[in-house]
């Protein structure tokens, strides 16, 4: 999964224990949000989207396994 | 829309306290193991850190309102592999039992079980913290 947390982030201003806070999670589970190493629940996506005002699928960019696949080979 | 607004707990009594807890029963369980016994004191220690471990385990993986998601995750998965590996180990001994016979004193054994299911469950816990997430680790 990739993301443009950071980006839509930083147009907001907010740091990420800002928006730690703001969501209800830790500042770990952000960092870990925007490096991809971590898939949200639905909750969390949207809570996120909400807070920086975007849809969720401009925020988190879901890959489909196949194409997954294909990179891995590639 | 209702805008989420939640504050998050405090992470580091909760895990210091977890980490106590776990001390307590690790340094009762190696008294258990290295001298075979049960006494008092022991299970005093036992009681206690059973006790701490469990009511900050629940705490961190969010029984308590407001919670992380993550966490939570990291949490229920180490005690579920903790769980497995605790009774694998059982299995084990149960098994070599057959081939090296060997006696184990009650206290011996409530020791062992202890040790693998607090340790095991610490070092998942702190491995999937820092991994970040429980998926894509072990596909069953």
């Amino acid at each position: 999964m990739k993301t443009r947390m950071k980006e839509y982030r930083a147009r907001h201003n907010l740091t990420q224990a800002q928006l730690a806070e703001k969501v209800g999670v830790r500042r770990e589970t952000i960092v870990f949000l925007e490096k991809g190493k971590y898939n949200p629940s639905l909750r969390l996506a949207h809570d996120i989207s909400v807070v920086l005002g975007v849809k969720i699928d401009d925020v988190f960019i879901f890959e489909d396994e196949s194409d997954k696949k294909e990179d891995e080979k590639d | 829309m209702e805008k989420p607004e939640k504050k998050t707990d405090s992470y580091k009594a909760t895990m210091g306290l977890m980490w106590i807890g776990s001390a307590i029963l690790l340094v009762s369980s190696v008294y258990m193991i290295i001298w075979k016994m049960f006494n008092d004191i022991i299970a005093i220690g036992v009681l206690l850190g059973a006790m701490i471990i469990i009511i900050s385990f629940f705490s961190y993986i969010g029984m308590e309102r407001p919670k992380d998601e993550r966490l939570m995750k990291v949490g229920t998965m180490s005690a579920t592999w903790s769980w497995y590996i605790t009774l694998m180990f059982l299995c084990f001994l149960l098994f070599s039992g057959f081939y090296t016979p060997r006696q184990f004193q009650p206290a011996e054994l409530f020791g062992l079980v202890i040790f693998v299911m607090v340790s095991s469950m610490l070092v998942l816990n702190t491995y999937f913290n820092r991994k970040g997430d429980v998926e894509e680790t072990f596909h069953l």
